[in-house]
């Protein structure tokens, strides 16, 4: 107990700087490329799809767009959601030892996800970048609101991620499920198109918060995209929402999570 | 400033043993618990309280050692007041930060190096690494790891990890330091060195100390707590603590405990007025044995390359395992060694212990400042003690005779046994010195 919120404040970020130190700065020692596996890792889907896309598989696009940047950009605000719901969902699950022996804080469990989210989400920008002025793409001030649109995509995730971090700690297995699911919701999110389609499965995909955040990314960076503003404030507030209610659930059941971990 | 730093009011915990509970428990109970609701599993659970109203209170700098014997609830207790787990009912109120060791490694990257790990523990305590950086130098040097701390600590033995452990937490809790049983993987020469630490720390800081041996409870703890079966038997000065300790075998219930302590006060209540004068300590058997003499007097050590050949004579005679002396005899010991290397800090104690481990007197050369002078040097010395008469009045102890070179060990001994006859009828234990005068 350190008294004051100043004090807490900079606990909290003592704590999240450590676990992600442990968790993701430090998950590649004892290998030889060491830090260097921190900027492959987050790029390998960017150069993977841009490899397939190189050799014909994903096919001309009709938007005018070279596919190689709007993958690149699909890639970039999926990831972000995906790997905060898989992150935010495994949080407490995977830092179990920490919470019990040395007395972590939960909000410094999901505080060092959304460390990893950002480091990642900068590295990938920053490949995005290169691709983006290599098509000879100008730059233009919606740059810069995209890094900021990064929260979007984090709110979403972090909305079902919280939920699902306190039912991840008594059944694993949910885990699993996110991970899959997050894996193949990537084809049906937009990174690879958009769906202009009316069956009731289009429209569902199409509703869906992932696939709303990657295509109002495309929008917000490319003219030749729409950008659906109260789409996203939609999205934006329910997740808001949702992430009220998990606080306000994680700590009703801290007592509850506390003892199953121990 | 307030004083009191602890306060655990009817503290309970009560864990399920119901394994089937334990690994699943029902999805409709988590959604329940996640909106706030109470709920009451209909799943049939066994119960099994691991602490019921438990209340202490804890002054600033007061050190408070737990005994119990395993499953007493002791861990429980201090993960409890670690806010590592929560209480079913009752509270208990902090008045300061706490840290504590009570898992070897815990936090602790096998495949950083100490160092790095140093700042990582801090962090993971919420410590800056301004803070870290000022202390690094100190925290390396209290952990006599100077020649290890750049090696991956997946490398260091038990002992080295702990050493790493308690003395970043030393170092940067403010108020409470709690140690789970994790000093009993370090070698006695660290041992040492903590508890002297704890005893520098003690204006700052307090400790609770969790051991099995009540050697370290008696030596370092100005309060005990005895826990039995999830209940507090007694909370109290130490020595009384760990003489109801001594009583207990697991099959006991607290009823059981509390009618041995009783039996126990009506027995040598009783043998007072039949004037046995039989000591409280006496009444505790002990089982001798060369562990349990380590434990209560500590350990016998002998560095060869300082210290050979040494030899104590009592009246002229080498001094053998067992004397009986009346207390009112002068008391006159020879003790002759060799040095074999300068030593700096030349100390030589001889401190009595009483059969519970506990050490009653410890005189020792402190005054001739032995290190500073040509006796410290190498070569064959004689030094002689001597009291007009017996410092102890009566019972039995053990004299154990320890050559330091401060702070550290360089030989120590269990001399021998004394039994003490008091034949001039003095009260107490310990011989006073002190002197009356008629005032004119």
């Amino acid at each position: 107990m350190m008294g004051s919120k100043t004090n807490l404040l900079s606990e909290l970020i003592q704590q999240s700087n450590a676990l992600y130190f442990r968790n993701y700065l430090y998950k590649f020692q004892g290998m030889k490329m060491k830090y260097m596996w921190h900027i492959v890792m987050p790029c390998l889907p960017i150069f993977l799809y841009n490899l397939l896309n190189a050799i014909g598989i994903f096919g001309e696009g009709s938007d005018g767009v070279p596919r190689s940047i709007t993958i690149s950009i699909g890639i970039i605000y999926y990831y972000i959601f995906s790997e905060t719901i898989v992150g935010f969902s495994a949080a407490l699950e995977s830092n179990k030892s920490y919470i019990v022996k040395t007395g972590v804080a939960f909000r410094a469990c999901y505080l060092s996800v959304l460390y990893a989210v950002l480091s990642n989400f900068v590295i990938r920008y920053l490949v995005f970048l290169i691709i983006y002025f290599f098509y000879d793409y100008r730059f233009s001030p919606n740059l810069i609101y995209a890094i900021f649109y990064f929260l979007v995509p984090v709110l979403v995730g972090a909305s079902l991620g919280l939920i699902l971090s306190v039912f991840t700690v008594f059944y694993r297995d949910f885990n699993n499920f996110v991970q899959t699911i997050a894996f193949y919701m990537l084809f049906g999110s937009g990174v690879f198109g958009l769906i202009d389609g009316t069956s009731t499965l289009e429209i569902f995909v199409s509703n869906l918060p992932s696939y709303i955040t990657v295509a109002n990314a495309k929008g917000l960076i490319l003219p030749e995209f729409e950008f659906n503003g109260s789409n996203v404030l939609v999205w934006t507030s329910i997740s808001l929402f949702l992430c009220s209610l998990s606080i306000v659930g994680i700590r009703n059941s801290k007592g509850l999570v506390v003892n199953y971990l121990r | 400033m307030n004083d009191n730093l602890l306060k655990v009011s009817n503290l309970s915990k009560k864990f399920t043993l119901n394994s089937k509970y334990v690994n699943s428990p029902r999805l409709g109970d988590i959604i329940k618990s996640f909106f706030g609701i109470e709920f009451n599993s209909i799943r049939k659970t066994e119960d099994y309280w691991a602490l019921k109203n438990i209340s202490f209170e804890l002054k600033r700098g007061e050190n408070l050692g737990i005994v119990g014997l395993n499953g007493a609830g002791k861990s429980t207790l201090l993960k409890i007041i670690l806010n590592r787990l929560s209480c079913d009912s009752g509270s208990f109120k902090l008045a300061g930060d706490a840290g504590g060791l009570i898992e070897l490694g815990a936090g602790f990257h096998p495949e950083q190096t100490g160092r790095k790990n140093i700042y990582l523990n801090a962090r993971l305590q919420g410590i800056s690494k301004k803070e870290v950086n000022e202390k690094i130098d100190d925290i390396v040097g209290f952990s006599e790891l100077e020649e290890f701390i750049d090696m991956p600590v997946k490398t260091y033995s038990s002992g080295m990890t702990i050493r790493l452990g308690f003395s970043v937490a030393i170092h940067f809790v403010k108020d409470l330091i709690i140690c789970d049983e994790i000093l009993a993987v370090g070698d006695f020469e660290f041992k040492q060195k903590c508890y002297k630490k704890i005893h520098e720390l003690k204006e700052r800081c307090s400790f609770i100390l969790v051991s099995h041996s009540t050697r370290d409870i008696a030596l370092f703890c100005d309060k005990a707590m005895f826990l039995h079966k999830g209940e507090l038997v007694q909370y109290g000065p130490t020595d009384e603590v760990l003489k109801t300790y001594g009583l207990v075998t697991r099959s006991d219930s607290v009823s059981d405990l509390k009618k041995k302590m009783m039996n126990r006060e009506i027995e040598i209540d009783l043998n007072q007025k039949r004037g046995k004068h039989i000591n409280l300590i006496q009444a505790i058997q002990f089982q001798e044995s060369e562990e349990s003499r380590v434990e209560r007097y500590g350990r016998i050590y002998e560095d060869s390359e300082y210290v050979k050949d040494v030899i104590v004579e009592c009246s002229g005679k080498v001094i053998g395992d067992e004397l009986v002396i009346e207390n009112s005899k002068a008391f006159f010991l020879k003790i002759t060694f060799t040095i074999l290397k300068s030593v700096a800090h030349l100390r030589i104690g001889l401190p009595f212990f009483n059969e519970m481990g506990d050490m009653l007197i410890g005189p020792d050369s402190r005054k001739l400042t032995l290190g500073d002078s040509a006796f410290a040097t190498r070569g064959k010395k004689s030094i002689v003690v001597s009291a007009n008469r017996y410092p102890v009045n009566e019972g039995r102890f053990m004299i154990v005779l320890a050559i330091n070179n401060d702070p550290g060990f360089l030989y120590r001994r269990h001399l021998c046994y004394v039994t003490v006859k008091n034949v001039d009828g003095s009260f107490g234990q310990v011989a006073s010195n002190i002197v009356w005068k008629v005032a004119v």
